[in-house]
């Protein structure tokens, strides 16, 4: 067996590797003669060839460092030249690399400066359009785009159904279609995805998404390019789990269903990000979850890009604060967790904040919040912003949609202040953050029903204008839930009633975007 | 608003309904007997998927669909119709009151069985938590996005009276037929 010392080749460029330094040769074993000339020693190892030394082959091991953070360095040892990939990845192919996560685009140590890696039309050298997107990565979607009401009638989305309630709304721009899953009975409750083509008022055929006699519950959708992730609630084990599954853009599911949780008791109400990873997609998970009784704990769970669980659930809240409905945004360098609880005093709400791989939790923070319901949470401008409404003592809602500004993690950074104008009740509501500003949905009782009203706000929600009706033709509407869609256009998926039937439906209707002074006509 | 939906559908969960005995029926089952599991369909792989291939707006092919087996159909279970929860008189004998509940399955083809039973009321009213306290009389427990409270009972038949508060909504919860007011 040759004895080989150790010959250290670096590299001067990417290209051509150079020999920089030749260490003694180790020989333990006396006087000896493996070779006499190069061609003795033989190795199939380009990256550390061997040469002939006072007649022993010794290896010469190719160095390969561009000290470049934002590459890998390596050596191809079937041809023994220096390789350096780039850290992350242009998954859009618009020549603009997505950052590190943890990292805004364009900082120094991001390795990325493309804002959007989902979307070819968004990159730093993009021209802002009315299109859903932040086109030039300025941290604005839109710039000064005003949402305008569909006319067209609502369209019923569970109408096969004998009711229907939302679960989740998204947009692939890579099928230019919608995503929506929603919860329709039909002999049971099932999950049920149909995609919506905008501007043709026409539904593709609902997808039963599990396939199971038992009933299932929607629960929320993500996604923007060619696959949608989906998590629900499922009683096909006896108890209500947690599962996931991935979907094409027609709604077919990718592969079996992921359980999720595995525990006693139930698991409900599922919260899901997708998240861009340095060169692949993730997702992360939450839900609330009864396993260790006492009130239980939002448990969470890391999902991989192929729809794999990483690990096992994780508790993401302590025990004793009876958590519920919880929430997550992705933030620029965290993960806002939101989840109402127990307080001594009726309830409020709890953050904290964790770290991309669902660790590393803030201290759990109590939030201003009296009697909250239907919370929820989205980043915007480096922030998360929360809204909710009240819960009054006498169990009915308050009067306005109320909200705070919190950083990254957990300080208050703009006190609970109310969003709407008060009025008999309002309830429920959806927040779409465009960076300077935020598009405010939310219902709000006049004349004895409810009906949608949007509103704009500025980042530390003051009211930008008047409330505008969005649902004027519908019996009665409630439940916004907003998505980005095409050409600016801002996807409503909401529950109504049709004419005078007590039992809710699911229906979708859109705000258009006029364009502002600053702001190209979508193409 | 991701958790408007669930919170606002409410498959608030029937948890019970007002006394003891119904909330165990509520949340862990009931001996209402269900057929054996006629099949077992895709429950849950832990096998890893396959690493996708990139979708059409990377210019290649769609990753593939996965061919669910699916479950046979089954008939659904005749409800056990004690009583009327949403009717007056209910049916029940005096001191009691009628709660709808749920059994759930045991396998994952297999369906759910509703109906309705006589039981002992409790106390606890619109908003009330019912962990220490069941429910009383027209109401349930179920887990409503703030704890699991007592709301009030309401019904999707056609012609059915409000009986909620003004801006309160009846929103349908996981027991086929019924509502609570939320």
């Amino acid at each position: 067996m040759p004895t080989c010392g150790w010959l250290i080749i670096a590299c001067g460029s990417r290209a051509e590797p150079q020999l920089v330094t030749l260490p003694d040769t180790l020989d333990v074993s006396g006087p000896r003669v493996e070779c006499l000339v190069d061609e003795d020693c033989e190795t199939s190892d380009l990256c550390a060839p061997l040469h002939c030394q006072s007649s022993v082959c010794v290896a010469e091991l190719v160095e390969c460092r561009d000290d470049d953070p934002c590459t890998e360095d390596g050596c191809n040892s079937a041809t023994g030249r220096c390789v350096f990939e780039p850290v992350t990845v242009d998954e859009d192919g618009d020549g603009s690399r997505r950052p590190l996560p943890g990292f805004l685009p364009g900082d120094p140590a991001a390795c990325g400066d493309d804002c959007n890696d989902s979307s070819a039309r968004a990159s730093p050298l993009g021209v802002e359009r009315c299109d859903g997107l932040d086109n030039d990565c300025d941290g604005v979607v839109d710039n000064g785009a005003l949402f305008a009401p569909s006319e067209a009638q609502a369209l019923l989305l569970s109408g096969a159904g004998d009711q229907g309630t939302p679960g989740g709304l998204t947009f692939s721009d890579a099928a230019g279609s919608y995503g929506a899953v929603f919860t329709q009975r039909i002999g049971a409750s099932q999950n049920t995805f149909t995609s919506i083509q905008p501007h043709q008022g026409a539904a593709g055929g609902p997808i039963k998404v599990a396939e199971v006699n038992s009933d299932t519950f929607a629960g929320p959708v993500v996604g923007r390019g060619s696959v949608f992730a989906t998590a629900w609630e499922d009683r096909r084990d006896q108890d209500y789990e947690i599962y996931f599954n991935r979907l094409n853009t027609r709604g077919e599911k990718l592969g079996p269903d992921l359980r999720v949780s595995t525990a006693p008791g139930f698991s409900l109400r599922p919260t899901l990000l997708e998240l861009e990873t340095a060169r692949s997609q993730a997702y992360r998970l939450a839900w609330e979850d009864e396993r260790e009784g006492g009130g239980g704990r939002i448990y969470g769970q890391l999902i991989d890009g192929d729809g794999n669980k990483v690990g096992d659930n994780v508790a993401l809240t302590p025990l004793g604060l009876d958590p519920s409905s919880p929430a997550l945004a992705l933030g620029t360098a965290r993960i806002g967790l939101l989840y109402n609880q127990a307080e001594l005093e009726g309830r409020g709400l709890g953050f904290r904040s964790l770290d991309f791989d669902l660790a590393n939790p803030t201290d759990s923070v109590r939030l201003s919040a009296r009697n909250p319901d239907a919370a929820s949470i989205v980043a915007n401008a480096g922030r998360f912003v929360v809204a909710w409404h009240v819960v009054e003592s006498n169990s009915r809602p308050g009067a306005q949609i109320w909200g705070s500004v919190i950083s990254e993690t957990g300080e208050e950074l703009v006190a609970a202040k109310g969003l709407t104008e008060p009025a008999e009740f309002a309830r429920y509501h959806s927040l779409v953050p465009l960076g300077d500003r935020l598009i405010l949905l939310w219902s709000e009782w006049r004349e004895g029903r409810f009906e949608i009203y949007a509103r704009e706000l500025t980042p530390d929600l003051d009211p930008l204008g008047a409330a505008r009706l969005v649902t004027p033709s519908s019996a009665e509407a409630y439940a916004p839930l907003a998505a980005f869609g095409p050409q600016g256009e801002i996807g409503v998926m909401f529950t109504g009633r049709l004419d005078s039937s007590p039992k809710p439906h699911v229906f979708f209707t859109s705000l258009s975007c006029e364009a502002g002074a600053d702001l190209s006509l979508p193409r | 608003m991701r958790r408007a939906g669930l919170a606002i559908a409410c498959w608030a969960v029937a948890l019970g309904c007002g006394g003891k005995a119904e909330l165990d029926v509520g949340r862990r089952g009931s001996s209402v007997p269900t057929p054996p599991p006629v099949a077992r369909p895709d429950a849950g792989s832990t096998e890893p998927n396959p690493r996708p291939e990139p979708g059409p707006d990377r210019g290649e092919p769609e990753p593939p669909p996965f061919e669910d087996p699916g479950c046979p159909p089954v008939s659904t279970l005749p409800d056990i119709e004690d009583c009327d929860p949403l009717a007056v008189p209910s049916g029940c004998p005096l001191g009691e009151s009628c709660f709808p509940f749920v059994s759930y399955p045991t396998g994952p083809c297999e369906v759910e069985r509703f109906g309705t039973v006589c039981g002992l009321a409790g106390t606890g009213t619109q908003g009330d938590s019912c962990i220490s306290e069941p429910c009383a009389g027209d109401h349930i427990c179920v887990s409503t996005g703030r704890g699991t409270q007592c709301v009030r009972l309401c019904g999707f038949a056609s012609g059915a009276p409000n009986v909620c508060s003004p801006g309160l909504l009846c929103l349908p919860i996981d027991i086929e037929g019924f509502g609570g007011c939320l």
